[in-house]
């Protein structure tokens, strides 16, 4: 999946940030970290998900659930764009 | 199919009864529990004249010190309940250690007000608790100004509770 042109508002440069140093972590942990409310969060996460910036999959172990993590080709291209 | 970067474990939150207790918190409550002995007990005519002033003022900053330590409950409660399943995360960003200092601030300003205000006969510890939880609810109050009719502006507003957005 190609990662599409990427305009970013700053709540999701600072999600992608996030996830850039902290790696691989639940949808509610981004939450936290960033201070952005769980449920504004979750869909900020879906339409980054759908950009291919990320990934969202279920994962039992998750606190909520689900796991998020960015992508190898978003890594990349994030490092110029943040 | 994309590939994920580096996935990592999730660490799982720790349980706080298998976590170290923090030495910083420990030396607090040491403090704390020094400076209650300290405002308790009575100072004999012996004492200098600097202890007996210095009790004095503290004792008379004591009920702002509670409502302040009231009102930094709060906001220490309001994001740890927003951000239950991270909320040591969330309070170690920037933003959550200013709005616990706006609450704790904000506090001791709506006591000072409420005192000055207030009839002589309130209860003193009925005020303290009153404004040291009450206030929040002017915190977060939004104030509008002007109405739009019709058009495709918005309302003029003011909101105490901006901070609470970030």
């Amino acid at each position: 999946m190609q990662v599409k042109k990427l305009q970013l508002n700053e709540e999701e440069r600072k999600m992608l940030r996030t996830l850039a140093r902290g790696g691989t972590m639940s949808p509610s942990r981004v939450s936290a970290e960033t201070l952005i409310l769980p449920g504004e969060t979750l869909k900020l996460l879906r339409g980054l998900a759908d950009a291919g910036v990320v990934i969202l999959r279920d994962d039992p172990n998750s606190i909520d659930g689900q796991l998020v993590a960015l992508t190898a080709q978003a890594r990349d291209r994030l490092a110029t764009d943040l | 199919m994309a590939e994920l970067s580096n996935a990592e474990t999730v660490p799982t939150p720790q349980s706080p009864f298998t976590q170290r207790p923090n030495g910083w918190i420990l030396l607090f409550a040491l403090l704390l529990l020094v400076f209650l002995v300290f405002l308790a007990l009575p100072l004999e005519d012996g004492s200098p004249a600097w202890a007996a002033n210095l009790q004095k003022a503290l004792r008379a900053s004591g009920p702002y010190g509670i409502v302040a330590l009231l009102g930094g409950i709060v906001g220490l409660a309001e994001i740890s309940s927003t951000f239950p399943s991270y909320p040591r995360e969330a309070l170690r960003t920037r933003w959550a250690r200013l709005l616990i200092l706006v609450n704790v601030l904000a506090a001791a300003l709506a006591f000072w007000i409420a005192r000055v205000l207030a009839p002589a006969t309130v209860d003193s510890a009925l005020l303290i608790v009153g404004v040291g939880i009450g206030f929040q609810a002017l915190i977060c109050t939004q104030f509008t100004l002007a109405k739009q009719l019709g058009g495709s502006g918005g309302d003029i507003t003011f909101n105490m509770g901006w901070l609470y957005d970030q």
